[in-house]
């Protein structure tokens, strides 16, 4: 959903400065296709979680330019939703869709494959993706070293101090010349160098330095990777690359494994129902699950609409399946995959999420309880 | 056009005003501008470096990319001559010793090692690329390279607590760091002095910078090729090709030479034309057997299946090969002009099957 902006175009070669303000998806297909011949690129300009799974499926392979931990999660899980496992507990080829991710910062990135069900998943090693640590505020409040803990403290303590109630906009030049003054002041007072404007903006928009060169290597990455995977030419990266130029030039592949207990590329959590329970008892039950705690959720199944939080008109028309037996509305399937998207609550922020559920019917067939009971 | 401050910044942030007017300064020239060549261009002009000089023999090529190139920034000044790099090396060598650094692309190892002579005795920074199949290398070479490095040092651990006694201490080293400043400025003073210049020919600011950085100070040497070409560092080269996460890449280095020697002798490459694809393979053995001998490692082979993977690559400059080779080159320039990172040393051999490229210091 973005839009091009001056500070792109030192390294994204596709836009221009009077594409500045239009949306990236849209130039970038145009450009791209008035450059290569019989190539046809549909561009859409809205928010990943807005295209619904069936969307996804269409494709053979997704390529993620994504920059956020948070984007990954979400198209990781849509990827995985697709997986199906045999009997044997293999996942089944046909139901592999694969993703190529890359990222970058400064003179560092890293490329990886993703095969979901083979290889480990985003989710599986999320631990690669520690979260951002911030400072401690009693290190900004009384013993501030460094420009960056001037900044955070004029940016996190001192603007509460003074504008009470009123919060912090990053996009209004205004107030980050404020928290530069403040922060110069809080510099002299302690001595320390280093406080400017650029770095006042990067403190506290977290900016990540970007630049061509970098970026080439990765995205040439991706390329060669998506392009081996679509023909089949030569063997994949397995799995992860990382390149790294601040010190000589280093370049690791490592093999990182599948967390076998990986709830998003897993057979996905099983779920034991009666026949009896209604749609809408089962949304309850998602809110409620441990593992889970999805709320606002939307159910499908097969492709199929079972319930829609969102938009108004297919809420409505779905409205009519909450009351009845999740059992007759998934044509009496003894068991089956549902997906579900809501919400779910991540290190203390809402987050959109999907998972991917085994609905088992209990003494259907007989086979929940050969299967649950087997052991006892 | 835009204001620079603004559509540099990202990169700003990286090596700040001082490595982008470096960068503004520098005059590049390029040598083949296929997808090798202009993929590394474009990362240079998209960066803001101050001029390029484009050498290309194929007309398509040097009329296609000036206007492509130009509409990714204005404030590049530009200049595309259409002569074949081999020919310029060979009738008009003064003609490099004008640029701050020549890219070469593509180049076949005679010309490298002519180039590189050329280069060297000029005082001009030199790099080489070359993409092939799934293969390729980038190499830098200058006689010496020395670099202060800009970098942020945390002095102290996070639990010094106390910012009265931290600034106090920070006054201490400051006076020592300043009076240190003295003393060497002191005797390179005498030391110009003695070797016949201006004793002010080297300012108190670079002398500072300098001081400052000193801990941090890197030096970079770099081997001739032909040197490397004619007697390449034995144990090195005896760890390679023994070492399994080397294999791969030693394997590459071999055959992206023996290529060449290929080349030479059936004015082809490898696997390049249908129908002679067997043929190829056992000529691009024999190739590469004499090659080894030649280096000092008589009665080693190459395993089959690498050799029958450089024939089926048959020269092919594949584009994203290109853009990975062009990424890590320009890089390296970028870091050669700013003269704040550490550029890579010795070639590096790229890995497109598996990504397990290697440096390899020969
Ligand atoms: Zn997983």
């Amino acid at each position: 959903m973005d839009r091009i902006e001056v500070s792109n175009l030192n390294r994204q070669f596709l836009f221009r400065l009077q594409d500045v303000g239009k949306p990236k998806a849209e130039v970038a297909a145009k450009r791209v296709m008035e450059r290569v011949s019989g190539v046809n690129i549909v561009p859409h300009f809205c928010r990943i979680e807005d295209k619904d799974l069936d969307f996804y499926n269409d494709f053979s392979i997704i390529v993620l330019g994504l920059d956020s931990i948070e984007a990954r999660s979400y198209i990781n899980a849509v990827a995985c939703s697709f997986l199906e496992y045999d009997s044997e507990e293999n996942p089944q080829e046909e139901t592999i869709k694969p993703m190529v991710d890359g990222g970058t910062e400064g003179f560092k990135g890293h490329a990886r494959v993703i095969m979901p069900g083979v290889t480990p998943c985003f989710e599986c090693t999320i631990w690669l993706f520690p979260p951002q640590v911030k400072f401690p505020l009693c290190t900004l409040a009384e013993t501030p070293r460094t420009a960056a803990h001037c900044i955070e403290y004029a940016h996190l303590i001192k603007w509460d101090e003074v504008h009470s109630g009123k919060t912090f906009d990053p996009d209004d030049p205004e107030h980050m010349k404020w928290v530069y003054s403040e922060a110069v002041k809080r510099a002299e007072l302690f001595g320390i160098p280093g406080v400017t404007y650029s770095l006042t903006q990067g403190v506290v928009k977290n900016i990540i330095p970007a630049i061509a060169s970098t970026n080439a290597i990765i995205s040439a990455a991706c390329a060669l990777e998506t392009l081996k995977i679509a023909s089949g030419c030569s063997k994949t990266l397995s799995n992860y690359l990382t390149y790294n130029g601040v010190e000589g030039l280093h370049t690791k592949v490592t093999e990182f494994a599948r967390d076998k207990d990986c709830l998003v590329c897993g057979p996905g959590v099983l779920i034991e129902l009666d026949t009896s329970v209604t749609l809408q008892k089962f949304i309850d039950l998602l809110e409620e699950h441990p593992k889970l705690l999805i709320s606002k959720a939307s159910v499908t199944h097969r492709g199929k609409s079972l319930y829609m939080q969102a938009p108004p008109v297919l809420e409505e028309m779905t409205r009519s399946n909450l009351s009845l037996p999740l059992f007759d509305i998934m044509d009496k399937t003894a068991k089956d995959i549902v997906h579900v998207t809501g919400t779910t609550i991540n290190k203390g922020t809402k987050t959109s999420c999907l998972r991917k559920l085994r609905v088992v019917f209990k003494g259907i067939d007989g086979v929940t309880d050969m299967d649950t009971a087997g052991g006892a | 056009m835009a204001e620079p401050k603004i559509k540099y910044d990202r990169q700003l942030r990286i090596w700040g005003e001082k490595g982008q007017a470096a960068l503004e300064k520098a005059s590049i020239c390029l040598l083949n501008c296929g997808p090798t060549g202009s993929e590394t261009l474009k990362n240079l002009v998209l960066g803001g470096i101050g001029s390029i000089t484009v050498i290309d023999g194929s007309k398509v090529e040097v009329g296609d990319l000036g206007n492509n190139f130009m509409e990714l920034n204005d404030a590049v000044k530009a200049k595309f001559i259409e002569e074949y790099p081999d020919a310029l090396i060979e009738t008009n060598p003064s003609f490099f010793s004008q640029f701050t650094l020549v890219i070469a692309t593509q180049l076949g190892e005679d010309s490298m090692v002519k180039l590189d002579r050329i280069c060297r005795e000029a005082n001009v920074k030199l790099i080489f690329a070359r993409s092939y199949g799934l293969t390729g290398f980038v190499r830098i070479s200058l006689k010496v390279c020395v670099l202060t490095l800009k970098l942020v040092i945390e002095m102290f651990s996070p639990s010094w607590h106390s910012g009265k006694h931290y600034v106090n201490l920070q006054k201490i080293y400051q006076a020592k760091a300043e009076s240190d400043v003295l003393v060497i400025e002191q005797r390179v003073r005498n030391i110009l002095k003695k070797i016949g210049r201006d004793p002010d020919s080297i300012s108190k600011t670079s002398i500072r910078t300098f001081c400052k950085n000193a801990r941090k100070l890197t030096i970079c040497r770099y081997r001739l090729i032909e040197d490397e070409f004619n007697s390449p560092i034995q144990p090195e080269l005896q760890k390679y090709l023994t070492d399994e996460d080397y294999s791969l890449a030693v394997g590459f280095y071999i055959l992206l030479r023996a290529v060449d020697r290929f080349a030479a002798n059936y004015n082809s490459f490898p696997g390049q034309f249908d129908g002679e694809m067997d043929e190829d393979i056992s000529r691009l053995k024999t190739t590469a057997v004499g090659l080894l001998s030649d280096l000092g490692c008589n009665g080693l082979t190459l395993t089959e299946d690498l050799i029958n993977e450089m024939c089926r690559f048959g020269a092919a400059e594949l584009h994203a090969v290109a853009a990975f080779i062009g990424g890590i080159a320009s890089q390296e320039v970028i870091k050669l002009i700013t003269k704040q990172f550490v550029p890579m040393c010795g070639t590096f051999i790229f890995n497109g099957i598996d990504h397990k490229s290697q440096l390899l210091s020969l």
